[in-house]
């Protein structure tokens, strides 16, 4: 089986896989809600992350909890929880982001069933110098915390094993991202985001396993099309492989993104430093931000620009999960920066679930418009 | 009130307004007139959110503009909608946060509340004390108006209390930065002896009004929802001087003298109820309606959360304990554990919820705290869809429907037909 269909495979079937990982190493399932949550610490324990995501269904599970004026992902996580569908999971784990996905984790403690229900307290202000020395402190409180439920001590050594599997999982998945520069990108925009999503769900030393046979692969391949206008996929979380595809289908490739299930999740790696903790609270306060954290300076603003030059985008496709503040703050601006730098967007909001078929027309205009720009 | 086929029928009656309404008055053509000479006289216009230690501000002898209150301002004078559809002309979602969208207007058209648009800012302060809004939303005004930006990050956890002292700690280094930051840009020098002074003003402040909102237990209650959410303006504005303090003496006096007298503000009090959470700026007298069918609001949260005691011996330490525990942070357990706590020493009989489709930060636990009040206390409650600035979407005739059978069904609870 190839890389890919191996990724599909868990995705399509994440939570056989987490109960088959559980049976095979009697380790505890540990699920998370927001990319600032260290997994590094829970994978120390030899506990197994997962990235809990909503399934894109139609629900109405979560409107006695969680207002319909509240972002579809952050619903469509919870009805997952209500539903027992995470019956498996012995621990969830959040740091704090945005008041939707607090939501998520707040009612699923009070309403789920779960052995572990962890809140850490993540600095919004991470331009500070003081918030790395803090959050070192708070990790070392979650460790603690970790310890104590488990009964076993996590080492040195566990957190720096821990780190080491976590960035060579950031370094090969870089490099795949690095592939998607030339003019003829061997992987298509559905392809990166289904690595990068059975990422969020696997044991890391087993994905990363996929990736070496992934990279073997990609000695000589093509997507067998013509690559077409070149898109950069921006925004608030993103797991939909569906509108990745039929987009592309239309007639274009995503060459790079910047989102929760791309490279904000792993473009930063944890440089080494004496106290393991200090050096993981390091990558996640100078990790690429997401919008509620980045104040006062905007620092995505320039990161972003730099990825769609250095992947030769055309047009950016800019979305956001509907009701989601802050995006719905920093679109306007990143609209304009793409403007004055000659760089077409369209802007979509996305409810996760609902079919995206309403965008299709509007999608298809803006790319007939690259077609005639690029002509 | 009388009932006919179970109906309760709305009775209208004159509303006896508080004397302390006319110091009101002053204060605010004070405070808008001071406002307006700030830049003459060489006062720093420092515009700040909610939930920012105002306390700062008068330390350095700054004028503060809030522009939330503003938005509330534009709302009951009926030009808020513009403002909006303004601000999302320029891209911002109509979903956003209706004061900030306001603003946004405000900031783009360069006109305000009365014509013309509130003095640009010479410094902004914001915090994510209240919400993680503010930040973002201070982030786009900084851009438009290019002036020095402090943002002050305060820890969240799920329950005030079980904050660590490490985090205490965190957020007093904020503060100290933001003094710091302060200094640079008004070029004076920070005073600690003159930051005690408005710290023990805004104590005296925080102190009264909590006096006047024990006060509201009383039977019948004295004063009315609306006065509350009127009164607040000192609060939130002038805390931290002395004459938010002189208005608020004269204020519990008269509250303390309706209650002596056993004076109700509405003639004839059946029903006791919690407000949660924002006014309805462009429809204040929707909170008149419930006391038409004598159903008066006794205790709310929203007008707490501008209360707190300070120590002016410790002020920065006081200043953390009071914005850290903020009500507003905890999550629904908290708040809920709250409002039981109010339902029994204000003699409840229901809650009714705003749910404020722009306000995702303190609307979120509604639904949880309903149903926690129903299991627990077996109160009651009603529920409408509204915006608190903006007025579109908002449908009168069905809120007003909603109260009615609300009404009903309170009748039938506390004052069954044999």
């Amino acid at each position: 089986m190839g890389a890919i269909e191996e990724f599909e495979k868990v995705i399509a079937k994440r939570h056989q896989y987490a109960q088959d990982w559980k049976q095979k190493n009697g380790g505890k399932v540990v699920g998370w809600l927001c990319t600032y949550v260290p997994e590094e610490i829970i994978y120390a324990a030899g506990m197994l992350p997962v990235r809990i995501l909503g399934s894109h269904e139609t629900q109405d599970v979560t409107d006695a909890y969680i207002s319909s004026i509240y972002c579809p992902f952050c619903r469509d996580a919870l009805a997952q929880g209500l539903k027992g569908r995470y019956s498996y999971l012995d621990g969830i784990v959040h740091a704090r982001s945005c008041v939707h996905i607090r939501n998520t984790f707040v009612n699923w403690e009070r309403h789920v069933p779960i052995d572990f229900a962890y809140l850490m307290f993540m600095p919004a202000h991470v331009q500070s110098p003081r918030s790395k020395p803090f959050l070192t402190k708070e990790y070392g409180d979650f460790k603690e915390a970790l310890e104590k439920w488990s009964g076993k001590v996590i080492s040195r050594n566990d957190l720096v094993r821990a780190i080491v599997t976590y960035n060579t999982n950031r370094r090969l998945m870089k490099q795949i991202y690095e592939l998607r520069k030339r003019d003829n990108p061997p992987i298509t925009g559905a392809e990166a985001m289904k690595m990068v999503i059975a990422s969020q769900l696997m044991d890391k030393a087993e994905h990363n396993k996929l990736l070496g046979q992934f990279i073997k692969e990609l000695y000589g391949r093509d997507i067998g099309r013509e690559t077409s206008a070149r898109l950069m996929l921006i925004g608030s979380e993103m797991d939909d492989i569906e509108f990745v595809n039929l987009v592309e289908e239309l007639g274009a490739t995503f060459v790079i993104d910047e989102h929760c299930s791309g490279t904000r999740y792993f473009w930063d790696e944890i440089l080494p430093e004496d106290d393991p903790l200090a050096a993981i609270a390091a990558r996640y306060i100078d990790r690429i931000p997401c919008p509620p954290k980045d104040w006062p300076e905007r620092r995505r603003l320039p990161f972003i620009l730099e990825l769609a030059r250095a992947y030769n985008v055309q047009g950016v496709l800019l979305y956001q999960q509907k009701f989601c503040d802050p995006h719905e703050f920093d679109i306007p601006t990143l609209k304009q920066m793409f403007t004055e730098n000659n760089i077409p967007t369209l802007v979509l909001e996305f409810d996760a679930t609902i079919p995206w078929g309403q965008f299709r027309t509007r999608i298809e205009a803006f790319l007939e418009t690259l077609t005639f720009n690029l002509v | 009130m009388e009932t006919k086929q179970g109906k309760p029928t709305a009775t209208p009656f004159k509303v006896v307004r508080l004397a302390a309404s006319a110091a009101l008055g002053t204060l605010n053509e004070i405070y808008y007139k001071e406002l307006a000479n700030a830049k003459q006289q060489g006062k720093p216009v420092i515009w700040i959110t909610s939930m920012t230690p105002i306390e700062l501000v008068y330390a350095f002898d700054g004028i503060p503009f809030f522009p939330e209150n503003y938005a509330a301002l534009c709302s009951s004078r009926k030009v808020a909608e513009d403002l909006c559809k303004a601000g999302e002309a320029r891209g911002y979602s109509q979903d956003l946060c209706a004061y900030a969208l306001c603003t946004f207007g405000i900031m783009f058209e360069k006109r305000g509340a009365f014509g013309e648009p509130p003095p640009d800012p010479d410094i902004l302060i914001a915090t994510e004390g209240a919400c993680a809004t503010h930040p973002k939303w201070w982030e786009a005004i900084q851009r438009h108006y290019e002036c020095p930006m402090i943002i002050i990050d305060a820890p969240y956890t799920v329950d005030s209390e079980t904050l660590a002292p490490r985090q205490k700690a965190y957020y007093v280094a904020e503060l100290k930065e933001a003094v710091k930051s302060l200094e640079q840009a008004t070029k004076k020098p920070f005073s600690m002896e003159k930051l005690r002074e408005v710290v023990s003003f805004s104590d005296q402040a925080s102190e009264l009004w909590d006096d006047i909102d024990a006060m509201r237990a009383a039977i019948p209650t004295p004063i009315s929802q609306i006065d509350v959410f009127t009164c607040l303006f000192p609060l939130v504005t002038l805390k931290g001087t002395k004459e938010a303090v002189d208005f608020y003496k004269q204020l519990r006096d008269e509250v303390k003298a309706r209650v002596d007298n056993k004076v109700g503000f509405v003639p004839n009090e059946r029903f006791r109820l919690i407000w949660d959470l924002f006014p309805v700026y462009h429809n204040m007298r929707l909170l008149n309606y419930f006391a038409e069918f004598g159903a008066a609001f006794v205790t709310d949260l929203y007008g707490n959360a501008f209360s707190g005691r300070l120590d002016s011996s410790d002020p920065f330490g006081s200043l953390a304990n009071r914005y850290l525990s903020f009500f507003m942070r905890s999550a629904s357990r908290g708040k809920a554990e709250l409002y039981k706590k109010r339902a029994k020493q204000y003699h409840v009989d229901g809650i009714v919820f705003h749910s404020n489709r722009c306000c995702r930060n303190f609307t979120a636990e509604q639904p949880d705290i309903g149903a926690i009040l129903r299991e627990e206390l077996g109160l009651p409650s009603m529920s409408f869809e509204g915006n608190m600035v903006d007025p579109r979407g908002y449908d009168d005739a069905q809120v007003k429907s909603k109260i009615e059978t609300f009404i009903e069904m309170l009748e039938a609870r506390k004052y069954p037909k044999k």
